[in-house]
């Protein structure tokens, strides 16, 4: 089976579990006992964050497969910068539904709150390491730099996750952990927030796989461009030697270089 | 449609129409690099005029 197969049915997968979590979230599902309909925002909320924590061990360990000696491959680099792109998409995602559930919860739309903040400061860590793959360079010092700096970055992670626990938060502590053993959570609630999970890794998976793929092309056009622009070259410095030798042959050699090269033109 | 507060719209919207553009314009984006990589007929081969 071709990978562009494989990418189209993951692909749907992806759109029809999106869809199914949609209805599940807005139409089936219960409204919640203290947030009333808010809690809504539950099925989609915690999965794009969750998505996001995936795309940056993704990136960090596509990095340490860069780094490391053995396994070194341009296909590491060009993962770990399909996967922090999409990760960065989601970290949005993560922050704007944040705001937009905190706004009505807790009366502000930003807070300067330590999960908010961690979750501000990885998505801030993660557009710099985007930027840093800008910075004009040969593709092999670009690789190991920004693979450095994706490790680095992913510090954060863990971060981000135990700042509920580690200081007194608006934010709430972890539930989906504790949804197995001590669930306080109706039955149907827990399986769409499942639903939605399993949905937005999907969507991750499909949308890695086709940035990968753009990664891949981008590198094989600039090849291209280049591969040309050292065709032309080498072609016109073929038809100037090509010109010099043809007026040499003339016997305008014994005259001064300014007219050669005018006849060149 | 049912409408809850608005707030839960707004972040299910955010949601798919962040994904759908972003997904849309990785499909574009794609669809013009492999349009980049067929090369192009030289322009001796365009002019050229068939044998028979």
């Amino acid at each position: 089976m071709s990978t562009r197969v494989i990418r189209g049915i993951i692909g749907f997968t992806a759109l029809g579990l999106v869809a199914a979590t949609v209805v599940m979230g807005l139409f089936v599902t219960p409204p919640d006992a203290v947030q009333g309909n808010l809690a809504r925002l539950l099925y989609v909320h915690p999965p794009v964050a969750w998505v996001a924590y995936l795309a940056y061990g993704v990136t960090s360990i596509a990095s340490a497969l860069y780094l490391w000696r053995p396994t070194r491959s341009r296909r590491w680099d060009q993962l770990a910068v399909a996967s922090a792109e999409v990760g960065v998409v989601f970290t949005g995602l993560t922050l704007v539904t944040g705001s937009i559930w905190g706004r009505p919860a807790w009366g502000v739309w930003w807070t300067w709150d330590a999960r908010l903040t961690t979750t501000a400061i990885l998505f801030v860590l993660y557009l710099g390491y985007l930027a840093l793959r800008r910075i004009p360079t040969s593709r092999e010092t670009r690789a190991r730099r920004s693979a450095i700096a994706a490790l680095i970055a992913f510090i954060d992670v863990p971060i981000v996750h135990e700042s509920v626990v580690w200081w007194r938060t608006l934010h709430q502590g972890a539930t989906v952990a504790s949804l197995g053993t001590n669930s306080k959570i109706h039955g149907i609630m827990a399986w769409t927030l499942l639903l939605g999970f399993v949905a937005f890794t999907f969507v991750y998976f499909w949308m890695t796989m086709l940035r990968f793929q753009v990664e891949r092309l981008a590198e094989q056009v600039e090849d291209e461009e280049f591969k040309n622009w050292e065709l032309e070259r080498a072609a016109e410095s073929e038809i100037s030697s090509g010109a010099i030798a043809t007026l040499l042959g003339d016997g305008i050699g014994d005259r001064d270089d300014t007219l050669i090269e005018h006849k060149v033109r | 449609m049912i409408l809850l507060n608005g707030y839960v719209e707004a972040g299910y919207g955010a949601v798919i129409g962040a994904l759908g553009a972003y997904g849309a314009w990785l499909l574009v984006r794609g669809a013009r690099l492999k349009r980049a990589l067929v090369p192009a007929p030289v322009e001796q081969e365009r002019h050229q005029k068939p044998k028979d």
